[in-house]
């Protein structure tokens, strides 16, 4: 089931495209990545998201609702932190939430410390949100979108500014939140490495438009480690493989070139092998991205977000 | 609508600055009385005012057969409406902390990815300004009335009568500071700063007055002009014959409504077009 779904949505700014045609599709218990440089769009498209900004053009599908009533009231089954977390300076935890509790109706009084329980922010008492710490209004802004028990939320750059012991607590309370909860999470990023460790799919956008989606196997696999062996006979190297070397785990990319999953520390090997059988090698080279290797790559070397 | 009040309420009491506000709007209704509490009358034009005697007491200071004029309960709601205008200065804080606070904060943002309905949202802000308006301009003649009865006694009867003429003054005077309202909620909404809001709504509400006085410094033809400015037709309604203040200009409750309406109208009609589809930093 598609949580959200866009289709051909585009947000122009004079003659600038900050979202170009972009349709994409969430389902239901992803952990949705959305990477990109900056500026390459993603807030804007988190923005059109949350009503804080409208497309020019295309079509948001928010739970089944399309219309501006439908999508307004699919709105109340989603949280969100875009940006910044946003709340009243002069508030304290408590009071912050307890002014959003009244707010979206909910009579359940015991959502409020919930909420804080589910981002351990039970112990602020009367310090006031101003005084808070990156770390604790991140987790607050959590909290907020937590309120409401939501089906769906929308964390824009959850873990900037935080140091390394907030950054494992944040991954491990959305991943809780994600197993234990069901719920469903867009979150961009610019530490891809730490997106790596907690999105189920990942959607690249570049210059507004989104050029690659692909799920954690599909991004596992196109980052795998493996030996590209260049050959001049494909078919003939994969028999050599499975009958000499005893191994299944190689893939034929393209006319030329065979991916090995195996043998990386006995490389040598395969190349005499190869060789011996009358299969001629013209390049064997150990290759493997990251995430972020990998996102640099697919936008053309450009500097890494 | 009605949480969004619920919780605007909830917020605005655990704020400071609203208690800060009170206290210098009560001390100034104060100082409304007792620094106007007494004026001397029979010693100017050679002629005596026509004061009700409740309302005078003797002045020895200043000559045998003088009389001074004081304020006392009864009288002092008349007298006050003259400072109404003052009202419009004090609105803008509570403009500011209802509705300003949300775009100065980010928090507006909340609202709306959660699902609120942004005209909903617009009417909830204005229907709290009726409500600020409603409290300022009763707590000004609770303040005002107390602390006149308290120094100088109510001297009269309270009674129907009396009541209906404070609203003969007050009701247009709540009406116009309402409209004051619905253009300082509509320059929020447009501008979504805290700093524009304030120096545009200050300058609305001083400039036109100005701009008028020194017109009429220079032609006569221009003397339609106060007519539709919103200041001076508050204050029309302040002066009484009663009170034998010379009106410069006749409270015209058909002109005061039409001019406000429009001011509603054109100020929600065109704040909710435009924050429909804005966008929200």
């Amino acid at each position: 089931m598609n949580i959200l779904q866009t289709r051909n949505i585009t947000k122009q700014y004079g003659k600038t495209k900050a979202v170009d045609n972009v349709s994409m599709a969430i389902q239901k218990g992803d952990i949705y990545g959305l990477i990109g440089k900056n500026g390459a769009g993603k807030t804007t498209l988190m923005r059109m998201i949350t009503a804080l900004t409208f497309a020019n053009n295309g079509e948001l599908e928010l739970f089944g609702q399309t219309s501006e009533s439908g999508l307004n009231n699919a709105r109340r089954r989603m949280g969100s932190v875009v940006e910044t977390p946003a709340l009243y300076p002069n508030l304290t935890a408590q009071q912050n939430l307890e002014y959003y509790r009244i707010l979206r109706g909910i009579p359940d009084k015991s959502a409020v410390n919930n909420a804080l329980q589910a981002v351990k922010l039970t112990d602020t008492g009367k310090k006031k949100f101003k005084n808070f710490s990156l770390g604790m209004k991140q987790r607050l802004g959590l909290a907020l979108a937590l309120l409401n028990n939501p089906d769906f939320i929308i964390l824009d750059e959850p873990i900037n500014g935080l140091d390394p012991m907030g950054i494992v607590e944040m991954r491990e309370m959305i991943k809780n939140l994600n197993a234990e909860r069901g719920i469903t999470f867009m979150i961009s990023s610019h530490i891809l490495s730490e997106l790596s460790l907690i999105a189920t799919r990942y959607g690249i956008i570049h210059d507004g438009r989104l050029i690659k989606e692909l799920t954690e196997e599909e991004l596992r696999e196109q980052c795998q480690r493996c030996l590209s062996v260049k050959v001049d006979d494909t078919a003939k190297c994969a028999n050599i493989l499975e009958t000499v070397l005893n191994t299944t785990k190689f893939k034929v990319v393209g006319d030329n070139e065979i991916r090995l999953y195996d043998y990386f520390d006995n490389s040598s090997e395969v190349t005499f092998q190869l060789n011996a059988n009358g299969v001629r090698v013209s390049a064997l080279s150990e290759i493997g991205d990251n995430l972020e290797d990998y996102f640099v790559n697919l936008i053309g070397g450009e500097h890494c977000a | 609508m009605r949480n969004i009040i619920k919780a605007d309420l909830y917020r605005i009491f655990r704020s400071k600055g609203v208690y800060i506000t009170l206290l210098i709007f009560i001390a100034t209704a104060i100082l409304q009385v007792t620094s106007n509490g007494e004026a001397a009358i029979g010693v100017f034009a050679g002629a005596p005012l026509e004061v009700p005697y409740e309302e005078t007491a003797s002045a020895p200071n200043l000559g045998e057969g003088n009389m001074m004029r004081i304020i006392t309960g009864k009288s002092a709601p008349f007298i006050i409406a003259t400072y109404t205008d003052n009202l419009i200065f004090f609105l803008l804080p509570f403009i500011v902390f209802i509705s300003a606070a949300d775009f100065k904060n980010g928090t507006v943002k909340n609202l709306l990815s959660s699902g609120t309905n942004r005209v909903k949202y617009y009417f909830a802000k204005l229907i709290m300004i009726t409500g600020a308006s409603i409290f300022l301009i009763l707590l000004n003649l609770f303040v005002t009335i107390i602390t006149a009865t308290i120094k100088n006694g109510f001297k009269g009867s309270f009674n129907i009568a009396w009541l209906s003429q404070i609203a003969e003054i007050y009701l247009p005077q709540l009406y116009l500071l309402f409209v004051f309202g619905c253009i300082g909620v509509f320059f929020i909404f447009i501008f979504k700063n805290t700093a524009a809001l304030n120096t545009i709504y200050i300058a609305y509400s001083f400039l036109p007055v100005i701009i008028i006085s020194i017109l009429l410094s220079f032609s006569e033809k221009f003397e339609f002009l106060p007519e539709y400015d919103l200041v001076l037709n508050m204050k029309s309604f302040a002066y009484s014959s009663e009170m034998d203040i010379v009106n410069f200009m006749a409270p015209n409750l058909t002109r005061t409504l039409i001019l406000g309406g429009v001011y509603i109208i054109a100020c929600t009609i065109g704040g909710i077009a435009l924050f429909r589809k804005s966008e929200v930093k």
